[in-house]
């Protein structure tokens, strides 16, 4: 009973088949339509189509795999930089402005994708900062110093095809560490402390090619970068200076 | 679990909470030592209820305000100027911009808060002052609260102008006209900052309190209007006169001990200094500072020396006279009396509030005899209420008053009293 259903089946389905032997019976409403026609010519256009397409596949795959080769660095960096630390005043209203700067190390890990706009796209901050304020009076005055480590990931979208300038979006954590100083009439008291520290900003970043090749780039940035120390919230304005080889 | 404690920290971090934990708090601050050196210390502070924001039932600190006195603007000019307006058109007019919450910075250790920056050690120690100052004024008040002395409105580094383009600078103020006090940044002046200063602090709330209870708690009170002359000297004159004399009886609570000139370590300039110590034998007014007292116009007395020098009479008569009657605790007696002296009804016993509010017609009623008077009928020892006598008619040199004692013009003053004895104020 059971070989004799799946016999049924099989020649359900094979009568269609023996049916393609005789001439072609086209469906009216298709009458026309070149593409579905399957003549012998319209057989030699879609394997035509099918090789056009294998060879864009090809040539996509071959750009992802060599997209290196145009901007052959590796994704690594490093830059100084300098500029206005606006330090959240105790005093409730208003900002402390003082000089900053610090050094970074960046890793562009977007080189990891091999799509070619996408490895355009990100990067890392390993970074320290430093500020310092000075207050008081002769006899009674304090030395407050803050040092700030972050690791910032950022999202950076190019300003036009293969442009070296980007404008990005960076979010990341780390720890402040606060050195204090107070020095009455020549006594130190000194106390040091550390809070976690989140960070986030945005800015311009470029990286135009120093060598023909691209294997070395310079790198820069124009940045406003936001830093929350504990409940004390500091604002950083300024600019980098750099390579990334 | 986890996540929730991270989701916590998350929040709290944007929310910008502070370290506020419930009173007492464990924080370090400024104050000075056995020797009078200041040094680092940690006390406690029992009053304070955000010690981000430093406010607590003393004192609110608010920070980065803007008040300007000019007599040019507009809003100043409604109702006839300062004087015609109320409380809040006046605060409104003249605190142009009311400021924000200060924002202390700390380091914890151990469970003691540990400011992580100059202002936020000023702050602080200018908040445990303010408390100091507190409990200084509930003892002399024999235990009992003073209303006036609650959430002390506190402006900390304001930008302060009186009538000039230029910012006040180095000094610690109470202003009547709005009711708060004010602590200006530091500018020339490099030593112990006035605010970390305890005997500064406990001035400035002697003035309020005067204000509150002699004054009728008025912005502007109408002698300051309408008196000239003596009477609107002398009423200057007391004012600064006991604020350094409580002001002196607050640094008593210091490991320092009682600071009879508690400015010096604040003010490098001595000649300001010396005027006002309280201890200084040689405090009489001489013919050229009476002079000065009975001739000197409002505008010429606010800005002289000869106000403080004035006050400072007073001020060295209280305090001699209850040195000598029984040292520290015979000056304490002096802070009793005089506080009991500002304002009380009793008919033969008058407080200077009465005294005040009773002549601003009669001005002239208004004498240092009658002050010295008022404060004699509160001191209730007969000894020390001669030796007041004694102090203050040599040093006043009251001629009106002669011979001494003058039952019609110090009747409070015994019989036992005497002139003569301050052999400074008699060559």
């Amino acid at each position: 009973m059971r070989r004799a259903l799946i016999w049924l089946c099989l020649t359900l389905v094979a009568v269609p088949a023996f049916a393609e032997t005789d001439e072609a019976i086209p469906y009216d409403d298709n009458k026309g339509d070149p593409d579905l026609e399957v003549g012998p010519k319209k057989k030699k256009k879609i394997r035509r189509d099918e090789r056009v397409r294998e060879d864009d596949e090809d040539a996509k795959t071959r750009d992802e795999t060599l997209t290196h080769l145009d901007d052959p660095n590796v994704g690594l960096g490093a830059e100084l930089f300098a500029g206005v630390m606006l330090l959240e005043s105790s005093r409730g209203a208003g900002v402390a402005p003082l000089f900053s700067f610090g050094a970074r190390a960046t890793w562009e890990f977007g080189r990891l994708i091999p799509d070619e706009y996408l490895r355009e796209m990100f990067f890392a901050d390993l970074q320290w900062q430093f500020a310092q304020s000075t207050d008081g009076t002769t006899e009674v005055h304090s030395t407050s110093t803050q040092h700030y480590f972050t690791v910032a990931p950022a999202f950076a979208i190019p300003l036009g095809d293969k442009s070296p300038i980007s404008v990005y979006g960076q979010l990341g954590g780390g720890l402040n560490a606060n050195f204090t100083s107070l020095i009455i009439d020549k006594t130190e008291t000194p106390i040091t402390g550390t809070k976690f520290l989140f960070q986030y900003g945005i800015g311009l970043r470029g990286r135009p090619a120093i060598v023909d090749d691209g294997a070395l780039r310079i790198s820069f940035r124009f940045e406003v970068t936001r830093y929350l120390r504990g409940y004390m919230s500091d604002t950083f304005i300024g600019g980098s200076v750099g390579v990334v080889f | 679990m986890k996540h929730a404690s991270f989701v916590v920290a998350v929040v709290l971090l944007g929310s910008g909470c502070g370290p506020n934990p419930p009173a007492p708090v464990q924080v370090m601050a400024v104050a000075p030592t056995q020797t009078g050196a200041y040094s680092t210390r940690q006390v406690t502070l029992r009053t304070i209820t955000s010690m981000t924001a430093l406010k607590g039932s003393i004192a609110e600190f608010t920070g980065g305000a803007r008040i300007v006195f000019d007599g040019n603007d507009p809003l100043q000019q409604i109702n006839g100027g300062l004087v015609g307006q109320s409380e809040d058109q006046r605060f409104q007019s003249t605190v142009k911009d009311k400021g924000l919450d200060v924002r202390g910075n700390y380091i914890e250790r151990a469970g003691v808060l540990w400011p992580a920056d100059f202002d936020t050690w000023n702050m602080v120690t200018t908040y445990y002052n303010f408390e100091q100052s507190y409990a200084y004024w509930q003892a002399v008040n024999t235990g009992v609260d003073l209303p006036e002395l609650q959430k002390m409105r506190v402006y900390y580094w304001p930008d302060v102008h009186f009538d000039s383009s230029s910012a006040t600078t180095d000094n610690a103020l109470f202003l009547s006209v709005i009711k708060s006090f004010i602590i200006v940044p530091q500018g020339t002046e490099q030593t112990i900052p006035l605010a970390m200063n305890l005997g500064v602090i406990g001035h400035e709330t002697a003035h309020k309190v005067f204000n509150h209870r002699v004054m009728n708690d008025e912005g502007i009170h109408p002698a300051l209007v309408n008196w000239s002359l003596a009477p609107f000297n002398l009423l200057k004159s007391i004012d600064e006169g006991f604020a350094d004399f409580h002001g002196y009886g607050v640094t008593c609570a210091s490991d320092t001990g009682c600071r009879p000139q508690f400015l010096n370590v604040s003010i490098a300039d001595t000649r300001s200094t010396s005027i006002r110590d309280l201890s200084n034998p040689n405090a009489c007014l001489t013919e050229s500072l009476k002079s000065s007292f009975t001739n000197s116009n409002s505008a010429t007395w606010i800005r002289s020396p000869d106000l403080y020098q004035v006050g400072n009479i007073f001020a060295a008569a209280l305090y001699q006279a209850g040195n000598q009657y029984a040292g520290l605790a015979g000056v304490t007696q002096m802070e009793h009396a005089l506080l009991a002296s500002y304002n009380d009804p009793t008919p033969g016993a008058l407080g200077l509030s009465q005294l005040l509010n009773q002549n601003i017609a009669t001005p002239a009623a208004f004498t240092p005899e009658a002050v010295a008077n008022s404060i004699a009928a509160h001191i209730s020892d007969a000894t020390l209420r001669k030796l007041w006598c004694n102090e203050i008619s040599d040093r006043m040199d009251m001629t009106t008053c002669l011979p001494f004692p003058c039952p019609t013009v110090l009747p409070a003053c015994p019989t036992t009293s005497s002139r003569g004895t301050v052999a400074a104020c008699n060559k």
